[in-house]
């Protein structure tokens, strides 16, 4: 017979999601880091004046071709990616065991707050 | 909560691209130190996930506001938070402990719950809920708007509005700073302010150094340490408050 899924099932999931997903976040920031080095890349002496992308579709157009061709720069932004969709994938979970729990005021209330990450996404998106 | 003054006034960061890899580096501690108190079974999921709803409100808002606003204001608006923060964490803190009253909001939304003590397990409720959520909003505006945790606004909504008790608050707190730095990180990330070569080295000091700290700090004594703190954050927060007067912020 299955175990019923109680709320300490669903904090040690939580808790261990939470760590995989820093690690993973650090280490691909490590290795993008010393890739981006090995390009010959320097930090620059002034900060005010970086030619950066500001338009969302060119900062999302830039992260895919740099990633694709294996940058140093698009490798790090991968592994801040991974750390945005850690406590993404975190409410996710709770999504799921609210739902396994049959607590249904709680299903709403994750679902409230993936709202409000949706909206923020596009929000961001749009600007 | 010092690396906005070291990246701004320190390397001559400008204020948005300081903002951005600090919201990076608060996720990544709030993820870290998060396991072990979600583990031990003193974080609140629940109190925690519906809280959520008003800190990433107040985030999506401060971001926002955030691309609006001059360096300076923010400069300013960040030295008052430091401030204020150091009241809050010199004050005595009063633990609570509320029994649940039936048939009441928190009961509804099952904001209550239990958490170990010495062996003996305790139960407790919020209170205040709706004053506590709009507290929060606040929390979250200002973590949006200066990438930092609040976690001490977070508190004095938890602790002192909902009675909370002090072990519940400072962990369910901390476990919620992730997510609303997350709301906002979304829009820093794609309004380009974000930038990878600030942000990593930042992000990997801070989980190396708190991972570092969780183990070395436990061992000393944390009341000269307040002090020590408070009288640099103090000192921190009047320069910044002059920097941002003296219009010197990128």
């Amino acid at each position: 017979m299955r175990k019923q899924f109680t709320d300490i099932d669903l904090n040690r999931s939580v808790g261990n999601l939470l760590r995989l997903g820093v690690f993973l976040s650090v280490g691909t920031a490590i290795v993008g880091f010393v890739k981006l080095f090995l390009e010959g890349f320097k930090m620059p002496k002034d900060y005010s004046n970086l030619q950066v992308p500001t338009s969302s579709e060119k900062i999302w157009g830039s992260f895919w071709t740099g990633l694709t061709s294996g940058q140093g720069m698009a490798i790090i932004q991968l592994g801040i990616l991974f750390l945005i969709l850690t406590p993404l994938v975190r409410i996710i979970f709770a999504l799921v065991g609210y739902l396994k729990e049959k607590d249904y005021v709680y299903v709403v209330v994750s679902l409230i707050v993936l709202g409000i990450m949706a909206f923020s996404f596009i929000t961001g998106y749009a600007h | 909560m010092v690396i906005i003054p070291l990246l701004t006034l320190g390397f001559g960061v400008p204020m948005h691209y300081a903002v951005g890899a600090s919201l990076i580096s608060v996720i990544g501690t709030s993820s870290g130190a998060a396991v072990a108190f979600v583990k031990e079974g003193f974080t609140n999921m629940r109190i925690g996930m519906f809280l959520e709803i008003a800190t990433t409100i107040g985030a999506v808002v401060g971001a926002l506001v955030s691309g609006i606003l001059n360096p300076n204001t923010i400069g300013i608006i960040f030295a008052s938070i430091l401030l204020l923060t150091v009241v809050l964490n010199l004050r005595g803190k009063e633990d609570h402990q509320e029994s649940l009253v039936k048939g009441s909001l928190e009961h509804k939304l099952k904001l209550y719950g239990t958490f170990p003590d010495k062996g003996v397990v305790k139960s407790y409720s919020a209170r205040n809920t709706i004053p506590g959520f709009f507290m929060m909003i606040f929390a979250g505006a200002m973590s949006g708007l200066l990438g930092i945790g609040s976690g001490a606004l977070k508190v004095l909504a938890m602790d002192n509005m909902m009675k909370l008790p002090f072990k519940v608050s400072t962990t369910t707190s901390n476990f919620m700073i992730g997510v609303t730095a997350v709301a906002s990180s979304l829009i820093y990330f794609q309004r380009g302010e974000i930038i990878p070569y600030i942000a990593a080295p930042v992000l990997v000091g801070i989980v190396v150094g708190s991972f570092i700290g969780s183990k070395t700090l436990m061992a000393s004594k944390t009341k000269k340490l307040k002090v020590f703190f408070a009288i640099v954050i103090t000192a921190l927060s009047i320069y910044m408050m002059y920097n941002g007067i003296a219009n010197n912020f990128k």
